[in-house]
């Protein structure tokens, strides 16, 4: 397997299919945590964290428990468990190991949980079908790598939108726009933004 | 079918297990001013009077830039 591979699955799931202003996922966060860059850089990095490492393990329950058996129909309530308790694990990881961590990125896990984007992520990657281009092991690269990708986009929409929302706070902007209008139109603009990228891969 | 149901059982009791866990997992004592801080600044109540108002902080960056045109005037 090629280098290129990765570099694409990076590429595409960054910038081309991005999670939040092409797929609409984890809209929540992108409105509700980008008040402030702080913020948005914290929520980013829990998500990616939590991103890649739900990713992974669905992946594996997936090919080796529900598709050997039959019983696909389950996944995603399977897949909305599996997440929710690995938010647990991480949570109580960082409570005990690194406080420092936990200073950081703690009080965005809890919110995670109900982040689409992470679900939606699981669900693309599966419908993909990796193990059919590369087989189960190697697939699981793949998989890994679409994962950090989308978050690598999610941190840098989340990022951006943060950055413009913080300098609309002193812009002159009309009573009525004044808020969610205002952030609403920017997020639109971002979007058209992100869809002149589609097909550079 | 007794698959299907013994799975979803086995996820359902980790979640439970998980989150009992966490529950007894003590916060360090230096993040509890965070968690409050973070679900003020996460809320999307525009009309909260907790939070502080978009013209104080518009009004605060206004003196600021005020400021600094007078040491460079100066």
């Amino acid at each position: 397997m090629s280098i290129t591979v990765f570099f694409v699955a990076i590429i595409s799931s960054m910038l081309i299919n991005n999670v939040i202003l092409l797929r609409f996922l984890g809209i929540c966060p992108f409105l509700g945590v980008s008040k402030k860059t702080e913020t948005a850089v914290g929520m980013s990095a829990a998500v990616m964290f939590v991103m890649v490492v739900a990713s992974i393990v669905t992946y594996l329950l997936y090919y080796y428990v529900l598709e050997p058996n039959g019983i696909t129909y389950i996944s995603t309530i399977a897949f909305i468990l599996i997440i929710a308790s690995l938010v647990q694990l991480v949570e109580i990881f960082l409570k005990r190991v690194s406080k420092k961590l936990y200073k950081s990125l703690g009080i965005y896990l809890p919110l995670i949980t109900t982040n689409c984007a992470i679900l939606g992520v699981a669900e693309i990657i599966i419908a993909n079908n990796y193990p059919s281009d590369y087989g189960v092991l190697q697939g699981l690269y793949v998989a890994a790598t679409t994962a950090f990708g989308t978050a690598l986009g999610f941190a840098l929409v989340i990022f951006a939108f943060s950055s413009i929302r913080e300098r609309l706070d002193s812009a002159d902007v009309p009573e009525a726009w004044k808020g969610a209008p205002i952030s609403l139109v920017i997020a639109g603009i971002m979007a058209l933004a992100f869809l002149g990228l589609g097909g550079i891969v | 079918m007794w698959l299907e149901i013994g799975i979803v059982a086995a996820i359902v009791v980790l979640y439970i297990a998980t989150f009992a866990l966490n529950k007894k997992t003590p916060i360090p004592e230096d993040c509890l001013e965070l968690i409050d801080e973070a679900t003020c600044g996460a809320c999307n109540n525009y009309s909260c009077s907790v939070k502080q108002d978009f013209s104080t902080i518009k009004e605060d960056l206004h003196e600021q830039l005020e400021i600094e045109q007078l040491k460079e005037d100066n």
